[in-house]
């Protein structure tokens, strides 16, 4: 194994959604280093978490949300710096820039009423990559060209609604590429497109990977994608992770039961997790969470201790990580 | 369990309970059993009270609203003077009486006298009659055209729902307070004649009106008043009916009840209307409001009432002559009962739009539930 | 922008029906509802007998009503009626002018165009106050501003309009004489048809100054509905795109705060448009109020002087030329919508 040079560490973040029915402990407690470089995976049923946990490390948690506590160092050629700390300016320097994002849904991301060429250009303009206009539209057909948008100069004048799903998702990363990222965060870039454009898009953001030597954090519901994408997986489960290490360490010796459960659960590793059958019970309720272990109102191993405390995430062998009280005293 | 049971009540949740047991005992005396059979509509109805009582808008527009109701029902019969007592021909003092003030024989005029000496309450206490006939008569007569043919449009769809679509389109094409402006200055003539070849429609006029039967040559342009009104009404009406009947018409049960062989009109009455009576409701209590604006705004333009009958917005027009005199209560006054009375409406409408939707109410259903003891 | 074009001749096409409809509309107020239309025509009860025939004769009123419509549009359509009060073609008084007023005194501006200007100055009023109270409001969500937009858009659409020009008149005029209510200059020469312009064009600051003197108030009553129902639909709308996907995404792509508001502010602008086109029409129907009210001699006041001296061929004339304009703010409102927003351009 490589060894890891950290480009983001997030540490201990808490993030809660007050909302009219109450307080949403959405993210509990989360850990993790991203290293350089790699393809790190976030995964889990719907509502665990990701898509929160990944726009918190810029600060990007939507009202009512608020980061109640946690550290996101992040690692520049220059030294390190904790961004929940950086002025608003200052990060908003980053976003975009150096942490790009791709979002789920590719046709709401896209501002209806400009051309695709216009949204590209204004990202690279605001970011001062391309000085001028007339520059940074020319500089989009290029960018397009990378994503391996068919016509690229006719396209970098269509409005989204002209174009179709996957052109938009190319449009979505593209956009995330045209500042020449160190990190690119994308959450879920193909849940929203069939099965070949999503096996083309996956191919895209590896070549784009292997060319540019960029760190990806991918979100995904699918179980194939892991093991074919990643390098490194954390398994999510009701705002916390439950279980972290390598693809092979997760899939070939999962520890955790919520992680057995899972894999047990998708026979078909390109199906999506949308409800586990195989475990039994449904996902808590994030504003009155079961105490002690989250899990333990659905897991067949419960203990006392589970009902009381919670599990921290150990090391069980290098770089594999779990939190249950199987595993630790 | 039923709603009333399980809420925390307050006092006018009491109240609307009382009112709503009394409207089912009637419709169950003329439906036996029905009560049973609609327990949970009825339930749901208690709930929109309760939600009602809720909301502060909701009951300072209920509150101006009954008001307005009850002055236009019972004013007129209250009144200390008639609309047409001229106190001026008594004694030339009685003319421009402050607010408050008192006339020559001692008497206390609450909202003054104007330029002849009449009892400005009473010609405000008139005028909510002439406004609550007019308001009631447009939507008594109006409602029905603007749901029929809006239902109509959006249940059977194709040409016709095309034709009455660009009938709408050639109404909406004026500028309302225009159109009616039109309607109800050409309208006259053809209503005169109606009326003295019907002197019954006449005599009904005049005791809703609560008119001296003098006054009755000035019922024409009354009346002409609320067919224009209905005139500009009726088509933005439709096209709302249309639009809750287009996404009511894909309902499941409306699937059933035609493949259970149902005839479109039973479908419209039975399963499509009770579901788009919630927007109509809304609407309807808005549009009160325009149409007591609208109805205002012609008399204020000559059009509509014709003097010595009370009407809010003439009034203001005859006073306003005064108004670079001083004499401010004239036209002030009773202007303020305009704006009262249409806000009364449209805080109301406001609240039940709110209401009635089913997100909010349910929200006020979890903060109502009973502390478990 | 060849979709635009396309989209602006469908729009056209639907236009011409609705323009016939309309024409049908008037010519039924003109001639099928008062009971005598040859006497109505004619200026009422006062007109002579043979005033009467040659109305009937001029007007084919004794012919079919296909026959009755034709040549009333036909005559319509070329400056062909007279109006028995004023003794000018209406579309003189209208909109071409006359160098024999009502009043006696010439004007080079036709009615509409003193209503068109204060329709104008009204709508200024609902932009630049309606729609940065919206935003405002949307901004600062659940704050006092926020309740008092919404309180005002409430009292707005129920304030009676000639209520609010006396009370405004009774506090700047009656009790602090700071408005002039009397009086309507104009400039020496009519240039655009806009007063104000033409004077600043001529050079005539003075006679600028007193016109926007003169309708400052006015236009702040008949707009006033308008500015509340703008500043909440504003604050709705934007609400809406501010918590857009792709406002996020914008923060995402680390867009300044400028650059996100102009997105969702343009996002918001397609409701917005629509409402403010609809907000022409009802400017357009308070002009007769507004007009009245306050001593303006635009169209809107012409029609109420028709109908109070049985002018017959001025009320329709009126009638139509306000539909018309309405119809074109309607047709500008959808060309604009297909500007800003390129899907429904299809
Ligand atoms: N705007 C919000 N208001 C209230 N609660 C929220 C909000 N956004 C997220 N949450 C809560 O945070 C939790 C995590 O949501 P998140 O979107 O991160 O899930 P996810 O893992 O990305 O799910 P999915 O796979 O469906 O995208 C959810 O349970 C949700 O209840
Ligand atoms: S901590 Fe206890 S409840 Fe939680 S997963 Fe482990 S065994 Fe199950
Ligand atoms: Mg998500």
């Amino acid at each position: 194994m490589e060894i890891c040079k950290p480009i983001l560490e997030v540490k201990d973040l808490y993030v809660n959604f007050y909302t009219y029915a109450g307080i949403v402990k959405a993210i509990d407690g989360v850990t993790f280093t991203v290293c350089e470089g790699e393809t790190f995976c976030l995964v889990g049923e719907t509502g665990c978490g990701k898509t929160v946990t990944s726009r918190a490390i810029t600060k990007l948690v939507p009202e009512p949300g608020r980061i109640e506590k946690g550290e996101i160092i992040y690692h520049t050629p220059y030294g390190k710096i904790n961004l929940l700390e950086l002025p608003e300016d200052k990060l908003r320097e980053i976003r975009g820039k150096e942490i790009a994002y791709i979002f789920q849904d590719p046709a709401a991301a896209l501002d209806p009423l400009y051309t695709i060429g216009y949204q590209i250009a204004e990202t690279m303009v605001e970011h001062k990559t391309v000085p001028k206009w007339k520059e940074a539209f020319i500089k989009a057909i290029d960018v397009l060209r990378s994503v391996l948008m068919p016509d690229p100069e006719k396209r970098v004048k269509a409005y989204p609604h002209e174009l179709s799903g996957g052109m938009k998702q190319r449009s979505v990363i593209g956009i995330g590429l045209s500042n020449q990222p160190r990190i690119i965060i994308a959450d879920e870039p193909t849940s929203y497109l069939d099965v070949t454009i999503q096996a083309q898009i996956m191919d895209l953001l590896r070549k784009l990977k292997n060319e540019k030597r960029l760190t990806i954090i991918l979100i995904t519901h699918n179980m194939g994608l892991v093991a074919e994408m990643c390098d490194r997986v954390a398994v999510m489960y009701a705002g916390n992770i439950v279980e972290l290490g390598t693809v092979e360490q997760v899939f070939k010796n999962p520890l955790h039961p919520y992680t057995k459960g899972l894999l047990r659960a998708v026979p078909n590793p390109l199906t999506k997790i949308e409800r586990l059958e195989a475990i039994p019970g449904t996902v808590p309720n994030l504003i009155y969470p079961p105490p002690g272990c989250r899990f333990h109102p659905r897991c067949s191993y419960t203990m006392d201790i589970c009902k009381r405390e919670k599990p921290r995430l150990v090391e069980i062998e290098p770089g594999h990580h779990v939190a249950c009280w199987l595993y630790s005293r | 369990m039923s709603a009333e049971e399980v809420y925390e009540k307050k006092l006018l949740d009491h109240l609307s309970d009382f009112f709503l047991k009394g409207i089912v005992k009637i419709i169950d005396s003329i439906r036996p059993g029905w009560s049973v059979r609609n327990k949970s509509k009825i339930d749901e109805w208690r709930l929109m009270f309760y939600a009602l009582n809720r909301s502060p808008t909701g009951i300072v527009g209920l509150i101006l609203v009954a008001s307005f109701i009850l002055i236009g029902i019972f004013g007129p019969l209250v009144a200390p003077y008639s609309y047409n007592d001229l106190l001026v021909f008594k004694n030339t003092h009685y003319r421009f009486i402050p607010p408050g003030g008192r006339g020559p024989g001692g008497e206390i005029f609450l909202l003054g006298t104007d330029d002849y000496g009449r009892d400005m309450l009473s010609l405000v206490l008139y005028g909510a009659r002439t406004s609550l006939v007019v308001a009631l008569l447009v939507i008594i007569l109006g409602a029905p055209i603007g749901i029929i043919l809006g239902l109509i449009s959006g249940y059977y769809g194709g040409k016709i729902d095309e034709l009455i679509m660009r009938i709408t389109d050639i109404f909406l094409a004026f500028p309302g307070l225009i159109l009616a402006i039109a309607f109800a200055a050409t309208l006259p003539d053809r209503i005169r004649g109606l009326l003295e070849t019907n002197p019954w429609l006449q005599n009904i006029m005049l005791s809703l009106f609560s008119l001296d039967p003098a006054d009755a040559p000035r019922l024409a342009n009354l009346l002409s008043v609320i067919i224009a009104i209905i005139i500009v009404w009726w088509p933005g009406y439709t096209r709302i009916v249309r639009g809750s009947t287009l996404s009511a018409r894909e309902n499941v049960y409306v699937e059933a009840a035609k493949a259970m062989g149902m005839g479109s009109w039973g479908i419209m009455i039975k399963h499509i209307f009770p579901n788009i009576l919630a927007p109509i409701l809304v609407i309807l209590t808005l549009d009160v409001g325009s149409v007591i604006l609208l109805e205002a705004g012609l008399s204020y333009l000559g059009i509509g009432a014709q003097p010595p009958i009370a009407d809010w917005g003439r009034i203001v027009y005859d006073g306003s002559r005064w108004l670079i005199r001083g004499y401010w209560w004239l036209s002030l006054l009773p202007g303020i009962f305009i704006l009262l009375t249409v806000l009364g409406f449209n805080l109301l409408g406001d609240a039940l739009r709110d209401v009635l939707d089913p997100k909010a109410r349910r929200s006020i259903e979890f903060k109502l539930k009973k502390k478990k003891r | 922008m060849a979709e635009l074009k396309r989209f602006i001749v469908r729009r056209l096409v639907t236009f011409i029906p609705t323009l016939i409809g309309v024409t049908l509309l008037v010519f039924i107020i003109a001639n099928l509802i008062p009971a005598d239309p040859a006497r109505a025509w004619a200026g009422g009860e006062k007109a002579s007998p043979e005033v009467i025939e040659r109305i009937r004769e001029e007007y084919h009123l004794n012919d079919p009503w296909y026959v009755q419509y034709v040549f009333l549009m036909k005559k319509l359509f070329t400056n062909d009626i007279v109006s028995p009060r004023t003794h000018n073609k209406i579309w003189d008084d209208l909109i071409f002018g006359t160098s024999q007023g009502v009043a006696g005194a010439g004007t080079k501006y036709g009615r509409f165009f003193i209503t068109l200007q204060l329709t104008l100055f009204a709508f200024l009023y609902i932009v630049f106050i309606g729609i940065p109270l919206g935003v405002l409001s949307a901004l600062k969500k659940d704050s006092p501003l926020d309740s008092a937009v919404r309180s005002l858009a409430l009292v707005g659409v129920s304030t009676p309009v000639f209520w609010l020009g006396y009370l405004l008149i009774y506090i700047f005029f009656v009790r602090f004489r700071v408005i002039e209510l009397a009086g309507f200059p104009e400039p020496t020469q009519r240039i655009t048809g806009i007063m104000v312009i033409d004077a600043l064009l001529l050079g005539e600051n003075d006679i600028a100054i007193q016109i926007i003197n003169r309708l400052a108030l006015p236009a702040f009553v008949l707009g006033f509905i308008g500015i509340g129902v703008i500043a909440r639909i504003t604050r709705n709308a934007f609400l809406e795109t501010w918590n857009a996907d792709y406002i996020e995404f914008g923060k995402a792509r680390g867009l300044r705060k400028s650059r996100l508001m102009r997105h969702a502010l343009k996002n918001a602008l397609v409701p917005i448009v629509t409402v403010l086109g609809l907000q022409f029409g009802g400017l357009l129907g308070g002009a007769p109020i507004t007009e009245t009210v306050f001593g303006i001699p635009g169209m809107g006041r012409y029609m109420i002087e028709a109908i109070r001296n049985f002018d017959y061929p001025a009320l329709i004339g009126g009638v139509l030329l306000f539909a018309l304009i309405y119809m074109l703010a309607n047709l500008i409102v959808d060309i604009t919508y297909a500007l800003i927003d390129p899907r429904v351009r299809y």
